[in-house]
């Protein structure tokens, strides 16, 4: 009888460890799931991948987030703050857009014009990319660059002031801030990895390292000719491939001079950003692209960024912050050398 | 006659218990080995390919539903659409996993994944 029981006990233990075993496996193959969405918005896609439990809640909530923000500073969205403000040269603005505002007008203060947001006449003029592209006047271009200044812009507590001749255009931040929104929702929920990219602009959040392909500037999207090795940051990239048109078989890409009016010719195919701001990661790799390799460097600097800039003769160059993070696997390309 | 506390049967119970756990494991494995084009019109999955099985399918869908998505052999592309700039037929063949084309314009995505690990966590660009 002694037995039976002891037999009993036994079986009772037993089960219960299986029991206790099976769920935390569970709860171990829950934090293992990883949920992958892809969205559009920001005239963008979205795809998010984040690891852990409520996955899909999270996704959906960063979607929303993104879209609302689109609506405050996109000046296509004719309710949104940004178009107001476009439209009555004045307009009073939500805190996160007026600090939004206030960190690019540090960047284009610290670059020296060389990104400024109140390009948004010029790139409608130009209208890159779309069926409206034609190359404008000179006396057009001179009107309209007399009217680029971020200096004009003025604040008076929550009210912001553009000038008479200016229009706001936040395109060369617009997918780096969303990557903001996206990190704190990412860290609300504490997520323990996600990675989110915004039409290429990528959030990457959580432990361990991320292996980021570099897009191949002559080769198509998918294509990627190095793996840049990184720990939790903001990465973007700018290139002359992103958007384009043509005429008279010349090419005229989106990223233009506030100098010249016209798309920056230099000797740049591309420049990824590394930081810890998407807002930055965003700005910086358009200014670096228009100020050039050398000019960059002490923008970088000062915001404690690190940049991959890929040159028109294959060559590629790392500040020293990623020196021997990236690695080339195109034989297109080449690490930059001394000579 | 005394009764073992573990018979035979309870062993064979356990040995198959713990056969039947690992081949669960195992086929899951080896199932997710699938490569799969999903077809997103605005956001939402329309459409799924199955590229491992090598399905043949024609997908029209877009905005103005004339975004012709075809796949044959393994592959999956755009083979036309009414937008102005034809990037997504120009993203040529997509085969492999992490592979992705888009028509703006007609809010369409074809997006190729499997559940093997990637090389890569992301693009940039």
């Amino acid at each position: 009888m002694l037995n039976r029981k002891k037999a009993t006990g036994i079986i009772i233990a037993v089960s219960a460890a299986l029991i206790i075993a099976i769920v935390a496996v569970c709860d171990f193959v829950a934090k293992q799931k990883v949920t992958e969405t892809v969205d559009y918005a920001m005239g963008a896609i979205i795809t998010q991948k984040i690891e852990g439990k409520n996955g899909e809640e999270i996704a959906n909530e960063i979607i929303e987030k993104i879209k609302e923000t689109e609506t405050d500073i996109s000046w296509r969205i004719e309710s949104g703050e940004i178009a107001l403000l476009n439209e009555n040269k004045k307009a009073t603005v939500s805190q996160s857009t007026k600090t939004y505002l206030l960190d690019i007008i540090d960047v284009c203060e610290k670059s020296n014009g060389a990104v400024d947001l109140t390009v948004g006449r010029l790139t409608n003029e130009w209208n890159i990319g779309s069926d409206d592209f034609h190359i404008p006047e000179d006396e057009v271009l001179d009107e309209i660059l007399s009217g680029v200044d971020y200096e004009k812009i003025s604040f008076d507590s929550d009210t912001v002031s553009i000038g008479e001749n200016q229009l706001v255009d936040l395109g060369f931040v617009g997918k780096g801030i969303a990557c903001d929104e996206a990190k704190k929702i990412l860290e609300k929920h504490g997520v323990q990895r996600g990675i989110i990219s915004v039409g290429g602009s990528l959030c990457l959040h959580g432990e361990g390292t991320f292996s980021v392909g570099i897009r191949n500037p002559l080769g198509s999207v998918n294509d990627y000719m190095a793996t840049l090795t990184v720990e939790e940051s903001f990465v973007s990239t700018s290139g002359n491939y992103e958007r384009f048109s043509e005429k008279d078989e010349k090419k005229y890409h989106h990223i233009l001079s506030t100098e010249t009016g016209y798309p920056v010719e230099n000797n740049l195919l591309s420049v990824t950003i590394v930081c810890d701001s998407g807002l930055l990661s965003d700005a910086l790799s358009t200014a670096c692209y228009c100020l050039g390799y050398e000019e960059s460097l002490a923008l970088l600097k000062e915001y404690n960024a690190e940049a991959v800039f890929i040159f028109d003769d294959n060559t590629v160059r790392v500040t020293s912050g990623l020196e021997g993070n990236l690695e080339i696997n195109n034989n297109e390309f080449k690490l930059w050398k001394e000579n | 006659m005394e009764r073992k506390l573990i018979t035979k049967s309870d062993i064979i119970l356990l040995v198959v218990f713990v056969l039947v756990v690992v081949f669960a494991f195992v086929f899951k494995n080896i199932s997710s080995d699938n490569l799969v084009a999903e077809i997103y019109f605005d956001g939402e999955i329309i459409d799924t390919v199955n590229l491992s099985e090598k399905e043949e399918k024609v997908i029209t869908t877009g905005t103005h539903h004339k975004t012709v998505i075809r796949s044959d052999k393994g592959r999956i592309y755009f083979l036309s659409s009414c937008c102005e700039d034809d990037i997504c037929v120009e993203s040529g063949l997509l085969e492999k996993n992490g592979d992705f084309a888009s028509c703006l314009p007609e809010k369409v995505i074809i997006k190729v994944r499997s559940e093997k690990k990637d090389n890569i966590d992301a693009i940039v660009y």
